[in-house]
């Protein structure tokens, strides 16, 4: 090969080893299409209402423009308000579904670098922080879309944990904008937990595939192995527990990131490898346990931003009730 | 290259407001789309969006499409413009840029890395680089990429030869 030849070689290596494969492009942009296509209608049938308004003489037809303006303005944002309130989401497939996400959580991943806020001394972006940007267009996605039936626990889950997060980052640039480094410290922790529980849920939806019945169970006695050791969860059911004694201590907080890691993993467990047809009653019985579970630790974990003991305990409460029921549904299909 | 019969129809039915025959039109460009974003912007997840972003300016735009214009010189245009975009906004300031690492031993005759060729790349200036991208990445004939950047194919062969010698230049500055 001539040099040239050997450039250009090298050149595409070098721009390959950058570009992976995409065969959930076009599912993406098709997807992306048509949600872009229907809110382009809904500005079409506005423009349409605008046009027709009346004319006349030219200073009646200027005051009556004013108030047919303003009119036909509240009437727009009422039926856009309106549509937004009553319109379902869509109802997507498996695929496109998890090219959704799988887009979501790059962009995430991508957002994150270089992104700094962990003293006081770092370069933490103050207005249109990109990683709240990505976390909410991951939210924006979710809740404009309906998921496969086998991804609706996880993605229900999944909007908490989002939601959860925003707070948190909100949370981190406050602590900041006060230069207080103990509620940057606290926040950030808190942020990373859920940014770990965003992760992990996402990743699961993204590598779902359908299993038999010994890839499930295998797959469920694995992460099991965790949660049946788990360190957290012990002192967080306990009511008088030492650990959480006082909420807003960082023994109490590891206790629930732990648990919720623990917890969570049995939950992307049976993500990843969906249940067979056989085990779908048990399986979805389990997914809403651990939801449940998950969903006290997370209220837990808000009550300790705002140091709010009756909310702390109402989260025990359903995460003591959910965990006793996931053993008996893990017994159930371990021992089937 | 002539258009066919059967692709003229689809393109009417496309212009004429029907969603699925431009979705059949745009399948096949999207992978070359993506490539070409890719080349230029060098993220996968920023070439992803500019794909998406000229897809639905393509759905927009289609009536500007002239009759017995191929779609695929039309749409790559688009996403070359919608990557010129990219690089300006906020976003692309926060992509992660490698800083050029110095190779460890470096001789005259050894194969050059991926990273001081996608830096030495995306110092070209843009017209260069996208005829680069478009005519060695993507395998582009002249006269097509001539109908992207709407320009002479005169003009973008020296496009090319010019990029070609700055980038060989580069990587003799990278290696020091």
């Amino acid at each position: 090969m001539d040099s040239k030849q050997v450039l250009k070689v090298e050149l595409r290596r070098a721009l390959d080893e950058v570009l992976p494969p995409a065969p959930w492009l076009e599912a993406a942009v098709r997807e992306d299409l048509r949600k872009r296509r229907v809110t382009r209608s809904m500005d079409r049938d506005w423009a349409k209402t605008r046009m027709a308004w009346p004319r006349g003489g030219m200073q009646f037809a200027a005051a009556m423009l004013i108030v047919v303006l303003a009119a036909a303005a509240l009437a727009a944002f009422l039926d856009l308000r309106y549509r937004a309130a009553h319109v379902a989401p869509a109802a997507m497939d498996a695929t496109a579904y998890q090219a959704m996400v799988s887009r979501d959580l790059d962009r995430l991943v991508s957002a994150g670098n270089g992104v700094d806020c962990v003293t006081l001394q770092s370069a933490c972006p103050a207005q249109g922080n990109p990683v709240l940007t990505t976390y909410q267009r991951l939210s924006d996605d979710l809740n404009g879309s309906e998921p496969p039936t086998r991804f609706a626990v996880i993605d229900a889950q999944l909007r908490r944990h989002v939601v959860a997060a925003m707070a948190d980052l909100s949370a981190v640039r406050a602590a900041y904008a006060a230069q207080d480094q103990t509620g940057l410290d606290r926040a950030n922790y808190l942020l990373n937990a859920q940014g770990i529980s965003v992760g992990t849920m996402s990743r699961s939806i993204v590598q779902s595939r359908e299993g038999s019945i010994l890839a499930y169970v295998e797959s469920l006695r694995t992460a099991n192995q965790n949660l049946a050791l788990c360190t957290g969860c012990q002192p967080l059911e306990r009511t008088g527990s030492v650990d959480c004694a006082a909420i807003q201590t960082a023994v109490c907080e590891a206790d629930i990131v732990y648990a919720t890691s623990d917890v969570e993993s049995v939950e992307a467990a049976l993500v990843s490898v969906s249940a067979p047809t056989s085990l779908a009653a048990q399986d979805a019985l389990l997914q809403r346990d651990l939801a449940r579970a998950d969903s006290g630790l997370l209220a837990m974990a808000d009550a300790q931003l705002t140091d709010d003991q009756a909310g702390f305990n109402t989260g025990r409460q359903v995460l003591q009730q959910a965990l006793s029921m996931v053993n008996a549904d893990i017994a159930g299909i371990v021992g089937s | 290259m002539a258009v066919l019969p059967a692709a003229m129809t689809l393109l009417e039915a496309a212009k004429a407001g029907d969603d699925g025959a431009f979705e059949i039109l745009l399948q096949p460009l999207l992978e070359p789309g993506y490539r070409l974003a890719g080349g230029m912007l060098q993220d996968h997840q920023a070439a992803q969006d500019a794909v998406q972003e000229a897809a639905f300016k393509a759905w927009r735009k289609l009536r500007q499409l002239r009759d017995g214009s191929e779609m695929r010189p039309w749409f790559l245009g688009i996403v070359a413009n919608e990557c010129r975009s990219a690089r300006r906004s906020r976003w692309s300031s926060v992509l992660k840029v490698v800083a050029p690492a110095k190779a460890e031993s470096v001789s005259a005759d050894s194969v050059v890395s991926g990273l001081e060729l996608r830096n030495a790349l995306r110092s070209l200036d843009e017209k260069k680089r996208l005829a680069l991208v478009l005519h060695w990445y993507l395998d582009l004939p002249l006269e097509e990429i001539a109908a992207i950047t709407g320009s002479s194919v005169h003009a973008v062969e020296g496009q090319v030869q010019r990029g070609m010698h700055e980038l060989r230049e580069r990587m003799k500055e990278h290696r020091g």
